[in-house]
């Protein structure tokens, strides 16, 4: 045995109430180290000086004599450098095979069904935004051809999502339930299954839309920004007027009748705005949303609503604190409904490694009113190029090289980044918003989207410890039911 | 009395001019009814060995449960399709003139072969467990229920009642003083039928006081088999240890026997016993005791035995050509009848174990089902 | 694995990989693959005595009867809420040859 070697970026260790926890970078797995394992590990620890020490047999066999069994310390070097934690200077397999994409076997389409909104909240991505009478609406013949294009691409699976989103959705009904009964129809000749979901400002919302959606079995998701003096001060109509009084009613109204599946409000988070634990409180709460998921705003630097340093460090602070009440919430086996902490338990509960941020493309793409195929709904009607449209299909050359140069880490921090397989670069308009670049990654987030999947580690390890069953009632199934 | 026996003293008496008699008593016929996948009931003429009549029953089926009445011998209450429906049906005219889906709203019940007509064959009980399906998640509701229907109420029948019982309280039936039912769970209990109070509490999973030196108690009862004899027969196997440290400390090395037993509950006089019977050497999966000389007991599953009751001894054992889950009795106790699994049901002689009949059920299997014998 | 304790999913299926020397799959793996195990063993492997005599004879005699109250949840379809058809084509287990498996749909539904 030749000399060991620590592949540092193949693993980070975290210590969670005594228990030395290690995640394995490249697979997302979890591990708990024990004594054998944690003292070796620590052999590889640099000195003060910075350097880390020659770790050779002979040190080995010193640093252990008396201290562990040998057997145990070799078991355990086998162990880390089958997983690519240690070197014993044999060559290495890249982490992923270099790979082409040529398929995009999608599973979502997501309609943008009028570029037109009836408010004119502030921060609005919406490059294209329109009034509703001045909003381009979708066409059906257009939807029609992108749920075929959805149904080509995508043959193989047996269920499929179509997603509503705008401008704001309900003004354009008649294109939603057109497209409601077509896609029901062609699932049912097809033996699949087809979900729905849309987003939407909440105040177009009339018991009679509600109960359609429900019948049909709509993910709703209202956009809600928390209590009247946050929601308005930027969710507001175009005379000014803030939409609080409107929505929060309607969100009542809606959650009283509403038994398909679940309501969730989404947050957009803005300068000023950091209380997610007071904003979680309110929806949860007060109105009553089942949960509630925050988002920092897309925005360029300078612009007047985006979170500055500190704000965004206190809000991440903020997002910690309301972790806790769920980490205590879980302990009592209930989910407060804190979508950004549960979407990370999820995350490493089942171990997902990533090799692209999200389904951008891939398993997903957003149609624009006039056909033209969108990485996503927050593409649409963007600067960026479109990859194809329905009538000619999607453009896979220029699709597949833009996947692969954002899954070609070697020029980029994400290289060795211990939550690469975990943010796998960001997303890829908050990207397009900050640099005018999709592809760069968003490194505005890296130390705060780091110390927050520490946290998350910590929270995991702490349920899993008191509560474990706690993941199989609110995690493992977190589905619709039939 | 045997069946040349029988059927010659109904030919004097009809002669003789008291076939009102024939409805009743020695001179009833005696049927079984049995249930089979996909979705059948059927009617067998004990005395000719065959089905006389067959109903298909609404739904996807594989029935599980039949509920008789104690009143009339017309109908038969079956629990089927996914044992979330109890259907009601007249045997003779197939007519389906009840019908309940016990999940209700967002509520989903399901009836593990928990049901039964009380005793004055108004109300139907049917044992129920619950999942509430919430808009993210299931919620599974902590007690189980006894849903309590007008046997009238019709094809779209609703409860008119119910109470909670504890979880896996499943088969019951009405005891003789028309107040109560009596259940099988993790302990046998009596329950008011009307408020739902239990009333008495036989010890089984928590008999560890009653009993210092055994351990838990296996049982397993799926089928209201009291027909004909109006007890019901719980059986059990237990480990016995040499001593209670030794049962405290779960010494498999310090067992004394492991014991075959029933638990026993009387309907007509709402007494029970609870005793051991031998040392267990074979499953056994129902039990049936002679409705005339009471210490005489047969166990079915893959063999059929005989035990006497005073003595604890095996008197005769034969192997089934299969394994039968249900056993039950003639009024006369001359023959017994096994049912359960495949699609037949077997008739064997009391007296010789011999087996006399097979009646082959058209369809499918039985599977858990059970059957029951009814007098008309 | 005696000096690493899996904490996750993601970790007890490497775990098992490796057993089986193929921690590459895992490796390579980009979402979580449901895992898949059929058998036709009907779920009880030996009777109280240690042996198979004990059992339902045939096994058959015992298949819909054990599987119809879910008795083993984990080997066969429950056919009580999820599965209602599953055996629609086999009313009788002689016919136990028609019966298929099946498979959770790739996002976990059924």
């Amino acid at each position: 045995m030749s000399e060991l070697r620590l592949v540092e970026h193949n693993l980070h260790q975290v210590r969670v109430a005594g228990r030395r926890m290690m995640f394995h970078i490249p697979t997302s797995s979890l591990f708990e180290l024990d004594a054998v394992s944690g003292d070796l590990l620590d052999l590889f620890d640099a000195e003060s000086s910075g350097a880390r020490p020659a770790v050779t047999p002979e040190l080995v066999r010193e640093s252990f004599d008396g201290r562990h069994a040998p057997e145990a310390v070799v078991e355990a070097i086998r162990d880390f450098i089958e997983l690519e934690v240690l070197s014993d200077g044999r060559a290495r397999a890249p982490e992923r095979a270099p790979i082409r994409i040529e398929n995009f076997p999608l599973s979502t389409i997501v309609l943008n069904t009028n570029t037109g909104c009836n408010l004119s909240c502030t921060y609005c991505y919406k490059e294209d935004l329109e009034t509703p009478a001045n909003g381009t609406k979708m066409e059906f013949e257009t939807a029609r051809k992108s749920i075929e294009l959805l149904l080509a691409e995508g043959a193989q699976r047996e269920r499929f999502n179509i997603v509503f989103f705008g401008g704001e959705p309900l003004s354009n009904m008649a294109l939603i339930r057109a497209v409601v009964d077509y896609a029901e129809a062609r699932a049912s000749e097809l033996g699949k299954k087809v979900d729905f979901t849309l987003t939407t400002n909440g105040t177009l919302l009339t018991e009679q839309v509600v109960d359609y959606f429900n019948a049909h079995r709509f993910g709703l998701t209202i956009s809600m920004d928390g209590p009247r003096a946050v929601h308005d001060l930027r969710r507001r109509t175009v005379g000014g007027k803030g939409s609080y009084d409107v929505v929060a009613a309607k969100a009542r109204m809606a959650l009283e009748r509403y038994d398909s599946r679940p309501i969730g409000a989404r947050v957009t988070l803005t300068a000023g705005v950091v209380d997610v634990v007071a904003i979680w409180d309110h929806l949860v709460n007060d109105i009553g949303f089942h949960e509630v998921g925050f988002a920092p705003v897309t925005s360029g630097e300078h612009a007047i609503f985006a979170l500055n340093g500190d704000e965004l460090a206190e809000l991440f602070a903020n997002m910690k604190t309301l972790g806790g009440i769920y980490l205590e919430a879980a302990f009592a086996h209930r989910n407060i409904g804190f979508s950004n902490m549960h979407q990370l338990m999820t995350d490493l509960s089942e171990g997902m490694s990533k090799a692209l941020p999200c389904g951008a493309g891939l398993g997903l793409l957003a149609v624009d009113t006039g056909g033209g195929l969108n990485l996503c709904h927050r593409f649409t009607g963007s600067g960026l190029d479109t990859f194809g449209d329905v009538d000619h299909g999607i453009d896979k050359p220029a699709l597949g090289r833009f996947l692969e140069s954002r899954l070609d880490r070697s020029e980029t921090a994400c290289n060795t980044c211990r939550i690469r397989n975990l943010c796998s670069g960001g997303c890829y308009h908050e990207s397009y918003a900050r640099y005018n670049d999709p592809i760069h990654p968003t490194y505005h987030y890296c130390d705060l989207m780091r110390d927050w999947v520490d946290f998350g580690i910590g929270v995991y390890t702490r349920i899993m410890e008191r509560n474990p069953a706690f993941f199989a009632t609110y995690v493992e199934p977190r589905r619709a039911y039939k | 009395m045997n069946r040349l026996l029988r059927a010659a003293s109904i030919a004097l008496l009809a002669g003789a001019g008291l076939a009102a008699l024939a409805a009743t008593g020695a001179l009833a016929k005696e049927y079984v009814i049995a249930v089979n996948k996909p979705n059948n009931l059927h009617v067998i003429d004990a005395d000719a060995r065959k089905v006389v009549n067959s109903c298909t029953l609404p739904g996807r089926g594989s029935p599980v449960a039949i509920a008789t009445s104690p009143v009339d011998p017309a109908v038969a209450f079956v629990e089927t399709n996914g044992w979330g429906e109890v259907v009601g049906v007249n045997i003779d005219s197939c007519e389906v003139f009840f019908h309940a889906v016990l999940s209700q709203g967002t509520v989903r019940a399901r009836s593990m072969a928990g049901v039964a007509v009380g005793l004055d064959g108004k109300e139907l009980f049917v044992q129920v467990a619950e999942t509430e399906l919430l808009a993210d998640r299931y919620q599974i509701r902590p007690m189980h229920r006894f849903l309590v229907y007008n046997t009238d109420a019709g094809l779209d029948a609703k409860p008119v009642r119910s109470f909670d019982v504890p979880r896996g309280q499943t088969i019951m039936a009405p005891s003789h003083d028309g107040k109560t039912l009596w259940s099988y769970g993790h302990e046998v209990r009596q329950f008011d039928i009307a408020t739902g109070k239990i009333l008495q509490e036989i010890r089984l999973n928590s008999w560890e006081e009653d009993k210092p030196t055994y351990g838990d108690p296996d049982g397993l009862s799926f089928w209201p088999l009291y027909d004909n004899i109006d007890v019901m027969i719980f059986p059990y196997v237990a480990p016995v240890f040499a001593s209670r440290e030794a049962r405290d400390a779960g010494d498999f090395d310090q067992l004394s026997d492991f014991v075959l037993g029933i638990t026993t509950v009387d309907l007509r006089t709402n007494e029970w016993a609870q005793r051991d019977i031998t040392s267990f050497d074979v499953l056994i999966f129902s039990m049936v005791t002679h409705p005339k000389k009471p210490s005489e007991i047969y166990a079915v599953y893959t063999t059929l035995s005989k035990y006497d009751l005073d003595t604890g001894k095996l008197v005769d054992r034969v192997d089934l050509d299969h394994t039968y889950y249900a056993a039950a009795i003639s009024a006369e106790g001359d023959e017994l009848y096994i049912g359960g699994t495949f699609n037949d049901v077997a008739i064997y002689s009391t007296d010789t174990l011999k087996q006399l009949a097979k009646v082959m059920l058209p369809g499918g299997d039985q599977g858990v089902a059970g059957i029951r014998v009814i007098q008309r | 694995m005696k000096h690493l304790k899996s904490f996750n999913r993601k970790a007890k299926l490497l775990e098992s990989a490796l057993e089986q020397g193929k921690a590459d799959e895992v490796r390579m793996m980009q979402t979580v693959v449901a895992g898949c195990s059929s058998t036709l063993d009907p779920g009880w492997e030996v009777d109280p005595f240690g042996g198979v005599a004990g059992l339902c004879q045939p096994m058959e005699a015992d298949l819909y009867g054990c599987s119809d109250p879910c008795w083993w949840p984990a080997q066969v379809p429950d056919t009580i809420n999820t599965y209602p058809d599953w055996n629609a084509n086999a009313p009788s287990a002689k016919d136990w040859r028609v019966l298929e498996s099946v498979f959770p749909s790739e996002d976990g539904t059924v």
